[in-house]
């Protein structure tokens, strides 16, 4: 008998050892010294697809797995059990919750609307358990209550949104249902005779044959301008446009450029100041005339009183007595003489 | 007419012939129950005595039949991951369910092709060995001289070849089924670009630890087969070298046989408890 390479076989078996250990361990074997909550809700529809092993996750995250299903013929109730590892959940300072800890950190969340739902894991007709929040977008909850001899804690179920759309499909189709076709349709039949009366009137056909006109006219015109206002054209016209704009551009360049050189501020004061002048001037003038007319008074007094008496060149003026009438005279003369100055 | 006598002899030689077999078949099954009997009593003898186990030989044949068996065992087991993640691959590529590849490949060679090459291999390697060994010393007649000195050839023979398999088995399926899911990540890595923590996370996913315990429990179960095939085929191997030689084929045919249809069983309870 030949001997066995014991270095060999030892190694062989200490290395084959190891890995059927580490794989135990890696395949999931230490999930056996892991803390779980147990944890169960309850449906009370199919949970079709949903079977023991499957994930449970928390927002997406798993977080245990489906331990056990039992059926409760008598209440239509399905206990769907979980084993939710403590682990994953940390507190709000980051530290790892423990068993307690995360039952009361539930029972707190479940008052917030936490509940259990069942969701597709893929295209293989797969569920999971996903807890997550009713929501008022989401708010299918079943609202059963906790079944008594089962221990545990318990999250309510929810709806799975294929429940709740299968509900609003249903709901909609109930509406269809509820809707009066009979009635609906008489007055369609009826709306449909009257659109033939109005069809069938003559002045229809005439209008539209009078718009027919008008569009053909207007395809026309439309025509002779599209013959008229050619590209080429419109060119020349948009170039002559922008020319102009650019002239007009410039004139007003111009005309700023004067303004801005003609010191309206000052040559303004200065006409003003010559304005003054004149209406002095005038005043003067006013009063020269205003004297000259007087001292024309004075003359043809002079010459009436020489025509009246000759003599009195040579002897000089008579003394003579003053009247009343001669008062009214002077007055009258003063005020004439006054409103001349004015 | 003698076409009409022919014809009645000769359909009445191949029921005969058909008969002859069923016989063959049935006696040959109930010497192997009446051998395995036999074996179990010295199995539960060896168990209730255990320095009566002869541990020099049962260490070699751990040696011949395990630590030998190893390169070949990591290479079929790689190129069976390697072929099923490729074929997995082109399938599930097309529905868009390239991820589970992980979950095909790991199940697939951790419940059912992992234990099954590694039987093939030890089938192949061990089983025709033992059938070839003990069918030259029954030409030798080395056998009644064993019995004629009062040894039980079969706890002197067969036992440390049972020990030795039903130890080595399982830890060389343990090889295969870790080279398998390997080959597996190869493909998933360069046909299917997955990166090589998702297809860790998937596969660690997939299999769980009872699948694993199982699929090592089939590997047991094939030891089993593949030593009492091979022993005693050896045992009944004809007094000649054509006889030892027929022996041997007929070892890896039967092994295979009945490795199947074991497997079947054990899959089908299986499936009974879920697994």
């Amino acid at each position: 008998m030949i001997e066995a390479n014991k270095f060999k076989l030892g190694l062989f078996v200490i290395v084959a050892f190891l890995l059927m250990i580490a794989s135990l361990f890696v395949f999931g074997l230490s999930e056996m010294f892991k803390k779980k909550l147990p944890a169960f809700s309850v449906f009370k529809t199919s949970i079709q697809g949903l079977s023991v092993g499957s994930p449970v996750k928390y927002r997406g995250v798993p977080v245990g797995k489906v331990s056990r299903i039992v059926v409760r013929g008598e209440e239509e109730l399905i206990i769907v059990h979980m084993e939710l590892e403590v682990s994953v959940f940390n507190s709000k300072d980051d530290v790892q919750m423990n068993i307690e800890a995360l039952h009361k950190m539930l029972e707190a969340q479940m008052k917030r609307g936490l509940t259990c739902g069942l969701e597709y894991v893929g295209i293989t007709g797969m569920k999971y358990v996903e807890l997550d929040y009713v929501t008022e977008d989401n708010n299918h909850f079943e609202n059963l209550p906790r079944p008594p001899g089962v221990e545990g804690c318990y999250i309510p179920s929810r709806q799975s949104m294929f429940q709740s759309i299968v509900k609003l499909i249903n709901q909609s189709l109930n509406n269809i249902a509820s809707i009066n076709m009979p009635e609906i349709s008489k007055e369609i039949s009826s709306v449909l005779k009257h659109s033939n009366d109005i069809l069938s009137n003559p002045n229809i056909n005439r209008t539209i044959e009078h718009l027919e006109r008008v569009s053909n006219r207007l395809d026309q015109s439309l025509e002779s301008v599209n013959k008229t206002l050619t590209p080429k054209k419109i060119d020349e016209l948009l170039n002559l446009v922008s020319s102009d704009l650019r002239n007009f551009n410039a004139l007003i360049n111009q005309v700023k450029t004067e303004i801005e050189q003609a010191k309206l501020a000052k040559t303004s004061e200065a006409f003003r100041n010559s304005l003054g002048s004149v209406s002095e001037t005038k005043l003067a003038i006013i009063n020269t005339l205003s004297r000259l007319d007087q001292t024309l008074d004075s003359i043809t007094e002079l010459a009436n009183s020489i025509d009246d008496d000759p003599s009195s060149l040579l002897r000089g003026k008579q003394q003579r007595r003053i009247t009343d009438g001669d008062d009214q005279i002077k007055s009258s003369y003063l005020k004439s003489a006054e409103n001349a100055v004015k | 007419m003698p076409m009409p006598f022919d014809l009645d002899q000769r359909i009445e030689d191949r029921i005969e012939e058909v008969g002859s077999f069923a016989k063959h078949i049935i006696d040959d099954l109930i010497r192997m129950v009446i051998f395995t009997g036999e074996l179990s009593r010295i199995v539960w003898e060896s168990i209730t005595h255990p320095r009566r186990v002869r541990r020099r030989e049962t260490l070699y044949y751990m040696d011949m039949c395990g630590t030998d068996a190893v390169p070949i065992v990591v290479m079929i087991c790689l190129l069976m991951g390697i072929i099923l993640g490729f074929q997995g691959a082109m399938q599930l590529q097309k529905y868009g369910g390239d991820i589970f590849i992980a979950d095909f490949v790991s199940l697939v060679i951790i419940k059912e092709m992992g234990p099954l090459m590694v039987a093939m291999i030890c089938t192949g390697r061990a089983g025709s060995a033992f059938a070839a060994e003990i069918g030259t010393m029954k030409v030798g007649e080395e056998i009644d001289a064993l019995r004629t000195m009062g040894l039980n050839p079969v706890r002197f023979l067969v036992m440390p070849k049972l020990m030795a398999m039903l130890l080595v088995m399982p830890l060389l399926t343990v090889f295969g089924d870790i080279v398998g899911i390997f080959g597996g990540m190869i493909i998933a890595v360069i046909k299917l670009n997955l990166p090589i923590v998702v297809y860790y996370n998937r596969a660690m996913g997939a299999i769980t630890p009872l699948a694993f315990m199982l699929g090592l429990f089939k590997s047991f179960v094939f030891a089993f087969i593949i030593t009492v095939i091979g022993c005693r085929r050896g045992f009944s191997a004809g007094n000649d070298a054509m006889g030892v030689g027929r022996a041997a084929t007929s070892t890896v045919v039967s092994s295979i046989f009945w490795i199947v249809i074991a497997d079947f069983v054990l899959t089908f309870f299986y499936s009974m408890i879920g697994e």
